[in-house]
């Protein structure tokens, strides 16, 4: 038996969808239900819905055998697990954005506010800039334009958001996408089960 | 619950020093503290760069261990043609969890000081072996030799090689591809790790496998070495529960050689780690080094469970009672090998199986 932790939300149903084709449906799944844990016996999988940034959390505890989370959230989160796949969906890039025609000043240290304090940490230490961040939960976006950021790190999909409120990216971080991460101890005593899962996902990635 | 079901820490600490001394390891003791500087100057070798400082009487700024590998290390008298063979049971103190609360931190290590040679990691591996089946019979010992990873690095000239060790320590392969495609390194680097990685089999079946990757000087080095062990595997006996991972990758400033990690069936974090620190030990004596670490806070789905904790006879007295009749009845009952509570009043958040006034 093989435990999934999976990302609540559209993601985590694409991904359902992925390993259904994979061979690992589950009879009792119903994504409007209740129910916590869904089981299928003759599948050998149980999966779970969680919060998307528990799910490293999850695996890395050992509570789910394997999960599937975002890059950003793996970076963010900084879990000690085995990134098995690239599941090449849920794409989108961690970017830094500003008011349109904002210019950089060197002189000073520069103001960021995001959600993901650690990628926005390293990202501007890897280039030796002094930056003063604010940690927020949500509608990133309001900070530069109420003047509190010069700028943000956050995550593009579409950019729709952005350009609405007069925003541009104006570098990219790095390429977001969905990854299955694996406990490694589990990964010790369930090894043939979960390197079958592995194979068996390979030939239901999209292509790129 | 029988007495002999449940994991007992020190009944555990028992059986290894039985064992270690049994193949000639004498327990070391240290005093709690140690100088803050030796930290300071070795942070890379901690696993947390976070320790408790305080000022002695002297003025001196003393640091509560972090680690033990250092205090062993630093007091060394091994020379290379005189080994010592130390164990410990230490705690250390770091900060743990998602609250980064400082913890004390239970630990038993093993210490190989001064000439390491094939018999040296054998023994020691053996005994890691041993170690882990103490704890659960349903083991494995992933055994690995940076020299391979390494070897391959330098061959494709690959200098700032941490990002590259993130990702082999992670089996991240797709990552790494497009790291190396990124810096422009050849992509065949990328793919001899993949096979390397994705290596299934005995010990012996994966080292096969790394014979035919391992090209340069330090990889064919390192590929000879886990051949010793590969050999001595019948004499080890203990099947496909010691395995080969390329992916196990300690820090390459204090370790080289092999290094190894345990896991055990309940725990979902590694139980036991280990290797071979000749960089280490080379800046405090001309020695070499090999041991490892088990992590007793690690094994707590070991430990007995509430239920055994539960007491069985809840004996109620008064005032008036006969109070040698109460001893006596207690005496009785613990003679029958059941856990008894006396009492004036029954305690409100505990259950007992029987309960008798006298």
């Amino acid at each position: 038996m093989i435990n999934i932790a999976l990302p609540k939300g559209r993601l985590g149903e694409k991904v359902y969808k992925m390993l259904e084709k994979a061979g690992y449906a589950c009879d009792e799944f119903d994504k409007d239900s209740r129910k916590l844990i869904f089981t299928d016996e003759k599948n050998g999988v149980q999966y779970f819905w969680v919060k998307p940034s528990d799910v490293p959390i999850y695996v890395q505890r050992g509570a789910a055998d394997v999960g599937v989370a975002g890059k950003d959230i793996l970076l963010e989160y900084d879990a000690d697990v085995y990134e098995m796949l690239d599941l090449k969906i849920g794409k989108c890039r961690m970017a830094v954005a500003a008011k349109n025609g904002y210019r950089d000043d060197l002189s000073k240290p520069l103001v960021v506010a995001t959600k993901f304090v650690n990628i926005a940490k390293e990202f501007y230490a890897g280039k030796n800039r002094d930056i003063d961040i604010i940690k927020l939960s949500g509608s990133i976006e309001l900070a530069p334009i109420l003047g509190m950021s010069d700028v943000i790190v956050d995550i593009v999909e579409t950019g729709t958001t952005l350009k609405e409120n007069d925003l541009g990216v104006i570098e990219t971080i790095l390429p977001i996408s969905a990854r299955l991460i694996v406990n490694k101890a589990k990964y010790k005593f369930k090894n043939d089960e979960i390197d079958n899962m592995v194979q068996n996902l390979k030939k239901e990635l999209p292509d790129d | 619950m029988k007495k002999t079901d449940f994991f007992d820490e020190e009944r555990l600490f028992f059986d290894l020093k039985n064992l270690y001394e049994g193949f000639g390891y004498k327990q070391f003791k240290m005093s709690k503290f140690e100088e803050y500087g030796v930290y300071l100057e070795n942070k890379k070798f901690l696993r947390s760069p976070y320790v408790i400082t305080f000022t002695d009487l002297n003025g001196k700024l003393m640091a509560l261990k972090p680690d033990v590998t250092l205090s062993i290390v630093k007091n060394t008298k091994a020379t290379n043609l005189q080994s010592e063979k130390l164990y410990y049971k230490e705690s250390v103190y770091r900060p743990q969890g998602a609250t980064k609360e400082f913890k004390e931190i239970s630990q038993v290590g093993l210490e190989l000081i001064g000439d390491v040679d094939g018999y040296g990691i054998l023994e020691v591996l053996s005994l890691a072996g041993k170690s882990l089946g103490a704890i659960d019979k349903n083991f494995v010992l992933d055994v690995s030799h940076l020299g391979v990873v390494l070897g391959l690095m330098e061959e494709y000239g690959i200098v700032n090689g941490d990002e590259v060790l993130a990702y082999v320590s992670s089996k991240n392969v797709h990552d790494l591809k497009t790291y190396c495609q990124q810096k422009g390194i050849d992509p065949a680097f990328a793919d001899k790790v993949s096979l390397l990685l994705s290596a299934k089999g005995s010990f012996c079946e994966v080292l096969a496998i790394a014979k035919q990757v391992a090209t340069n000087e330090v990889s064919k080095q390192a590929v000879d070495e886990l051949q010793i062990v590969c050999d001595s595997f019948g004499t080890m006996g203990y099947g496909d529960k010691v395995r080969l991972d390329f992916s196990i990758i300690n820090d390459t400033d204090y370790y080289n050689g092999i290094v190894f990690v345990g896991y055990v069936s309940k725990s979902p974090s590694l139980v036991l780690s280990g290797g071979r620190y000749d960089k280490l030990a080379g800046k405090f004596a001309d020695v070499k080094a090999l041991g490892f670490a088990i992590y007793l806070n690690e094994l707590a789905m070991y430990k007995q469970t509430q239920y055994g904790d539960e007491t069985d006879v809840l004996v109620l007295y008064s005032q008036n009672s006969d109070y040698a009749k109460v001893l006596e009845y207690a005496q009785q009952q613990t003679d029958l090998g059941k856990k008894v509570l006396v009492a004036k009043t029954a305690p409100a958040d505990k259950k007992f199986a029987q309960v008798v006034e006298l």
